[in-house]
């Protein structure tokens, strides 16, 4: 849980949370939602507003013992059932175990003319019919701006909705409002109604560049209570909604002193005795530098470990990297029949990046390898902007560590470029970084690797030259370049 | 709920609160009833917070909800009514007599 920020002597009340129980959102919110308090949740058609309004009931009964409430002025009840069905969950039981109250509001139905002043006293008795039915302490109001729609009073509607809203709040129940974004300048939603419900406001946008559709998340606001400010990019999977909390996983990894050989003596030596297990290592370079053959000693070392090691290949197939090695003395294949070693081959493109990580995720939690390698990372910004391909490898670096495997990503430095730079931009959050570059001298290519940083590990900081032959890598002892 | 003569006006009128207000809107239905719909009515005033049921079962988003049918027709006037010669318009009732 987050701490409410203390001002002067007196103590802050901490907000109380109610938990979504989607995966991540409890994360970014430090707990959940604000107990017994509106949350807004804005969005653009087609962002996940439902579905995650859902989700919040649905987790809400299944692991939270806490019944609800949805009221939807949009969709039927059969519409809304059907939605959530498809991630496993059977509506039917909870409606007729009465965990659920399920309202459809068609203001469309009924033919109706505005004769003098009214108030929506309907609406609250119906709501609260539904509260008391269930026992509900959560409630969904989706789509509740179609009143203004219909009704031509929109002063009366506005003064309604912030009754409707402070009547809630009496009530103690968690409220999730779902409204459209955007419209008009200066307000998040349509109508304004970000107005009313103070607390706590989520918004979702569901992008499309270059084809590829990411969907976003962000708290735009959450009175008294700390939380990320960030962007986080969501996914809809077949459990639900999963956001990706970014420095949610605090750095409360266990850094193990524990080392593992990168397959190569000479390497080992220069990090005085191999790699950190469950640590991120990056390999960066120009075109045929030799990076999948590095990452390739070290799956190679893994499994003559007898343990697990998947390598994802973003550029070659299984075969074609089996054959490389094969070429410079290593038996992957060996390996691969033993199940010890999985490549999965992908072109980056076929997938949007929501889908591409989902998919490694779920390989990782099904393998449980003890290490990953990513070859290359860098072709992976051909699905999203820097900043989405940044966000999905923290992510993916992030459950790495935390899962104690060891990951070796490699990046592809353009020819002309610094040697520093990764397209990806990731570096910083790397625990070890070797760099590999083409020299050229006296006519010769020369091959030079270099360890540009490894945090917590003694090593050579040395350019050592290295070649690669038919018996494989070999690293210079004690040459220095110039 | 109403008569099944589909000749008779049924007027349910759906408050949140009984009123001075609703004693007037069915003084004048009364009125209105009597003087041209020969008297063939059925009026009724619904507390929804007495019976919310009937908010939920007939869909009564604002309150006052005055719901009308007749030969098989609904319709609804929300809001306050107080002005004869409205109502009637609203109603679709010509004032021939």
């Amino acid at each position: 849980m987050a701490k409410a920020t203390s001002r002067g002597s007196g103590k802050k009340r901490q907000v109380k949370k109610s938990p979504t129980g989607i995966e991540g959102l409890d994360d970014i919110t430090g707990g959940g939602l604000p107990a017994g308090r509106p949350t807004l949740l804005c969005g653009g058609a087609g962002s996940g507003k439902t579905l995650m309004a859902m989700e919040f009931i649905v987790k809400g009964i299944s692991m939270f013992k806490e019944n609800g409430v949805y009221l939807s002025f949009e969709e039927s009840k059969n519409e809304l059932f059907d939605n959530v069905a498809s991630l496993g969950f059977d509506m039917d039981v909870f409606d007729a175990q009465q965990h659920i109250f399920v309202r459809e509001i068609d203001l469309g139905m009924h033919d109706f003319v505005e004769s003098g002043d009214y108030n929506l006293d309907g609406l609250f008795a119906q709501i609260e019919y539904g509260i008391d039915c269930v026992g509900a302490k959560r409630i969904v109001i989706d789509g509740i701006e179609t009143l203004f729609s219909h009704f031509s009073r929109e002063s009366i509607i506005r003064k309604e909705l912030k009754r409707i809203f402070r009547w809630l709040k009496g009530k103690g129940v968690t409220a999730l409002i779902t409204s459209e974004q955007g419209g008009t300048p200066g307000s998040i939603t349509r109508h304004g109604i970000e107005e009313y419900i103070s607390d706590c406001v989520i918004i979702l946008d569901h992008r499309i560049t270059e084809q590829v559709a990411t969907r976003r998340l962000h708290i735009q606001k959450y009175r008294g209570a700390r939380h990320g400010t960030n962007e986080y990019p969501f996914l809809i999977t077949d459990n639900g909604i999963s956001v990706f909390p970014i420095t949610a996983t605090q750095l409360d990894h266990d850094a193990s002193s524990q080392q593992v050989s990168t397959g190569i003596q000479k390497l080992d030596d220069m990090f005085r005795g191999g790699y950190y297990k469950g640590s991120s290592i990056l390999i960066t370079g120009t075109a045929g530098t030799g990076k999948s053959s590095l990452v390739s000693y070290f799956a190679n070392a893994v499994c003559g470990d007898n343990e697990k090691c998947l390598y994802f290949a973003f550029e070659e197939s299984a075969r074609q990297i089996v054959r490389n090695m094969g070429s410079i003395g290593m038996d992957l294949q060996g390996f691969i029949d033993k199940g010890l070693l999985k490549i999965h081959a992908a072109r980056p493109m076929l997938q949007g990046l929501e889908m591409h990580l989902l998919t490694m995720h779920e390989i990782i939690e099904k393998e449980q390898p003890s290490a990953v390698i990513l070859d290359p990372v860098s072709n992976l910004d051909s699905i999203g902007s820097v900043l989405d391909v940044k966000l999905m490898f923290i992510r993916v670096i992030d459950y790495l560590k935390q899962n104690g495997i060891t990951a070796l990503y490699t990046a592809l430095t353009p020819g002309d470029s610094m040697p520093e730079a990764t397209d990806v931009g990731v570096s910083s959050i790397m625990d070890t970084w070797i760099l590999l570059q083409n020299l050229e001298r006296n006519g010769q290519r020369e091959r030079s690797l270099y360890i540009m940083k490894s945090r917590g590990l003694g090593h050579s900081n040395k350019i050592r030259k290295f070649r690669i032959s038919d018996n494989g890598i070999d690293i210079d002892t004690d040459s220095q370049s110039s | 709920m109403d008569s099944n003569n589909p000749d008779t006006w049924a007027f349910h009128l759906f408050v949140s609160e009984k009123s001075s207000d609703t004693d007037r809107a069915v003084a004048l239905l009364e009125q209105i009833c009597q003087q041209y719909l020969e008297g063939k009515c059925q009026i009724k005033v619904v507390d929804i917070r007495e019976n919310p049921v009937s908010a939920v079962e007939l869909n009564i988003i604002a309150t006052p909800t005055l719901l009308k049918r007749h030969m098989g027709c609904e319709k609804r006037i929300i809001g306050s009514i107080s002005d004869k010669d409205k109502l009637l318009s609203r109603l679709g009732i010509e004032m021939g007599g």
